[in-house]
């Protein structure tokens, strides 16, 4: 691979309670482009995603083990500014998750925590990062109202602009379109292709046709571990494992 | 990510940090004003168990605070008694009531019950207090003491005491009372139990009634338990409502549902006043508080495990 | 025969709840038609007149008064006392930690106690400081016994605030302060409001707590160290003595506390709804 690795991961372990969910993972993701991580459901893609912005470890009885190194930094060693790091990373979650508060208020929220900034800023940016996701004209007349009166589709693009509004340099989507209408789904890839030129951009989904549509980049997981790696060609016409083939031939269920 | 961003998130940090140990530290203050409540009763009722021993104290009928006799055996009979005929009378009140809710009525309808049952039972104990003198109490004198004097003349119906301020007045105002909480608590536990098993049930044959009967009530019994624990401490401790009705006074243990009571919370209400003066009087009192606040925390502590329990089996 | 016994107990069913509910109604009327006879203007507009305590004149204004303050300022303080609390256990802590329970259970045992022994605790505080009875004593003591219903009213409401709320607020960088107080907290509005409402309530309401901490005053409340009036005991004290006069103080005192009661928890319920504009489903 030419790219410049931004992420390495490392004998990354995770386990809940006692159970090993990722099972000594190892894997490298370039800059910039889409990074498509592909598998059944319950393999883990989630797990791995939640580790990179260590949003893993709100939860109870996890254990995470090994590196990851991002910009040659291990993010999972204990000394690593949470906040720093999460703000490098935006993560799109599958179901929309707007905040209790107006559209307007939405996107500037992580914006404000980290800078200071004049009304005039803040109205700049939040048109701005609207316009990114194509949603300032249908939001335009009515940014006071609240973000719970937006339709599905207008709300995950709404996430996303919030997302960018901290200015990261990643972001992580998982599933993004799952629970979105196909025309909203269409949008939202749309988004992604255009994104990719300025961003490193981890996308998790199980649906194959998406990942041939977006994807530079193809990590396979299974059952916790990386099967196969590598460019989107090579792993779609030339996969070299015999579970990818079974998975792509739709032997193993997505 | 510039200057900017570090220098103002240090502050963030800091005044993150700040908050989180401060209510930390709140947090376990609630653990300490616990301790710290029974502390302190404690400290002040133990001396009268010192000087007049826990027989003298729990078995003595005597309460003659001015020859240094302080038997609370009457006040915690009163106590029981009273409690236990309101439970009589509300527990199948308030299930029968609780299964029509949860099985009969859609849960719209039965939501419009409860929420006049919570607002109701949110209304002051001294309203109840109210109600019981100028309802019950005037019921009681005039239409059922004489009724039962009548046709049952036998001790637990016949009393020279023909005020109506009575155990029977307190328990019918107390039994309104707990009634909504048996209510809303068994309502929810019936309610929670899964459809299938109904079906699973229905599927075999069983009417609606037997399905309640034979399936839903043994299934619920133990949040019914609960709710009946829990209306128990709260009944034993209710003061004000029980001081308005129940007659109390000092005048032996209370035999029949006529006689007057005097609970152990109504006790307390009623006297600490004049007991600044003498040290084991005073003593009384807070021993009194203490052995209500031991009885009261039992009682939850039962129900709540119970409901815990019952709510951990359903996640 | 199966028949016979469904239809008895679906009989049996209906009384009970028919029963229930004519008790509750019959509560209710007999406040509102014993004290609706008691109200005037003036009832509600002057302090007891006339003598000491028995006084056959004036109204209820200093019990009126007395009872919203020392309510008002139980709930305030413990509203303060609860916010940090449950903020603690459901954002600095996972909602489901050893931690949080404890502290929840603690609060249902809290809830549990009676207000007697509330009175009884704040009392034997009194004692050893050598404070008088006085509003200060009153409002402290009544904020404990209101304290448990506000926390766990309150922790239910951000109990239920989906996981995913807070994991947005840590993804986009914020601390958990921020998160607490930027997120959760609008999130909870209307449910802290009915928190804070609902203790208000029960704070008006109570009785057992005041009658061992602040004693009763037939003046209005002015200071913080003297006794003061409340609703409650106005109706207890005025409705146990054998003057007419007087107790017709006690009918509109339990009047204007039902009514009040009422009132709060309507608007509990109205507010709660128009502030819920910007929440998450
Ligand atoms: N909080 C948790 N506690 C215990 N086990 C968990 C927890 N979260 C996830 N798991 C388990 O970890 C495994 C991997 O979960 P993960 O969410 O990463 O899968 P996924 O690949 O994202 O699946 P999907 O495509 O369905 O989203 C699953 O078996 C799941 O049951
Ligand atoms: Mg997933």
């Amino acid at each position: 691979m030419g790219a410049k690795c931004p992420i390495e991961v490392n004998n990354l372990k995770v386990s809940y309670k006692k159970e090993e969910i990722l099972k000594d993972m190892n894997l490298t993701i370039p800059e910039k482009g889409i990074t498509v991580i592909l598998g059944p459901s319950g393999c883990g893609k989630s797990t791995l995603l939640k580790c990179f912005n260590r949003i893993i470890e709100l939860e109870e009885d996890v254990k995470v083990e090994g590196e990851i190194f991002v910009d040659k930094e291990d993010i999972l060693h204990p000394k690593t500014d949470l906040i720093a790091l999460r703000k490098k990373m935006g993560l799109l979650l599958q179901k929309p998750q707007v905040l209790p508060m107006s559209i307007y208020d939405n996107v500037a929220f992580g914006a404000k925590l980290h800078k200071k900034m004049k009304k005039n800023e803040l109205d700049e940016l939040v048109e701005r990062e609207l316009k990114k996701v194509n949603l300032w004209d249908e939001v335009k007349e009515r940014l006071n109202s609240s973000a719970q009166s937006l339709s599905i589709g207008q709300q995950q693009r709404l996430c996303l602009a919030r997302g960018l509004a901290v200015e990261p340099e990643i972001i992580l989507g998982d599933e993004p379109t799952s629970a979105l209408d196909p025309l909203s789904a269409e949008i939202i890839e749309k988004l992604f292709l255009s994104l990719k030129e300025n961003y490193t951009i981890i996308l998790v989904t199980h649906i194959l046709r998406q990942a041939k549509r977006l994807a530079d980049y193809v990590a396979f997981i299974y059952l916790g571990e990386v099967v196969e790696c590598g460019k989107k060609e090579e792993f779609f016409n030339n996969p070299k494992d015999e579970r990818t083939k079974r998975y792509l031939s739709g032997i193993i269920a997505g | 990510m510039d200057d900017n961003f570090f220098v103002r998130l240090k502050g963030r940090r800091v005044s993150n940090r700040f908050v989180r140990r401060f209510s930390y530290i709140t947090s376990l203050s609630l653990f300490f004003l616990f301790a710290l409540i029974v502390l302190m009763l404690s400290t002040e009722g133990i001396p009268l168990i010192r000087e007049v021993g826990l027989k003298g104290v729990f078995f003595d009928k005597e309460w003659l605070p001015t020859e240094g006799k302080f038997g609370l055996f009457n006040f915690i009979f009163a106590s029981f008694y009273t409690t236990l005929l309101a439970l009589l009378f509300s527990i199948p009140v308030s299930i029968l009531t609780a299964i029509y809710l949860s099985e009969y009525l859609k849960k719209k309808v039965a939501m419009y019950f409860k929420l006049i049952f919570d607002v109701l039972s949110g209304v002051s104990p001294v309203i109840y207090g109210f109600w019981g003198i100028v309802v019950i109490v005037p019921f009681v004198r005039k239409t059922i003491q004489p009724i039962c004097e009548k046709l049952f003349p036998c001790r637990i119906f016949l009393s020279d005491n023909k005020s109506g301020f009575s155990v029977l007045s307190a328990s019918i105002v107390l039994a309104i009372m707990v009634s909504p909480l048996i209510v809303s608590i068994s309502e929810e536990v019936i309610r929670a139990i899964p459809f299938e098993i109904r079906q699973s049930t229905a599927s075999l044959g069983a009417t609606k009634w037997e399905i309640i009967k034979k399936v839903l009530l043994k299934r619920a019994r133990g949040g019914i338990f609960a709710a009946i624990i829990l209306s128990f401490s709260r009944s034993i401790g209710e003061t004000m409502a029980v001081l308005m009705v129940a007659g109390c006074q000092i005048k032996g243990t209370p035999i029949s549902f006529f006689d007057a009571s005097y609970p152990l919370p109504a006790l307390i209400a009623n006297t600490f006043g004049e007991t600044m003066s003498i040290p084991l009087y005073k003593s009384a009192i807070f021993l009194a508080s203490l052995v209500l606040l031991i009885l009261t925390l039992l009682g939850n502590f039962i129900g709540w495990i119970i409901l815990l329990r019952i709510e951990e089996e359903q996640s | 025969m199966k028949k016979i016994e469904e239809s008895i107990f679906k009989f049996l069913m209906v009384s009970s709840l028919v029963l229930l509910i004519m008790a509750l109604l019959s509560i209710t009327i007999a406040v509102f038609v014993k004290g609706y006879n008691a109200l005037s203007l003036k009832m509600i507009f002057t302090t007891p007149k006339g003598g000491y305590y028995l006084g056959k004149e004036g109204g209820i204004l200093n019990a009126i008064l007395g009872s919203i303050i020392i309510a008002l300022s139980a709930t305030i303080l413990s509203f303060i006392y609860s916010f940090f609390i449950v903020f603690y256990i459901n954002v600095y802590r996972y909602s489901k930690s050893n931690f949080s329970k404890s502290v929840r259970f603690l609060l249902d045992l809290l809830w549990g106690i009676p207000s007697i022994v509330y009175g009884a605790f704040g009392f034997a505080i009194m004692l050893i400081f050598k404070i008088p009875a006085s509003m200060i004593a009153g409002i402290i003591t009544l904020s404990f016994v209101i304290l448990p219903i506000m926390a766990r009213t309150m922790d239910e409401t951000l109990r239920m605030i989906p996981f995913e709320l807070k994991q947005v607020g840590f993804s986009l960088g914020a601390t958990r302060l921020e998160i607490s107080y930027k997120i959760m907290l609008r999130q909870s509005l209307p449910g802290i409001l009915t928190a804070i409402l609902l203790s208000f309530g029960r704070g008006l309401g109570d009785a057992a707590s005041v009658l061992m901490t602040c004693s009763f005053s037939d003046s209005l409340p002015t200071s913080l160290l003297k006794p003061v009036a409340t609703l409650p005991l106005s109706v207890f004290f005025q409705l146990s003595t054998p003057f007419k006069e007087v107790q017709e103080r006690g009918y509109a005192s339990a009047f204007v506390l039902t009514f009040l009661m009422l009132f709060v928890s309507l608007i509990a319920r109205l507010c709660t709804k128009s502030l819920s504009k910007n929440v998450v489903k």
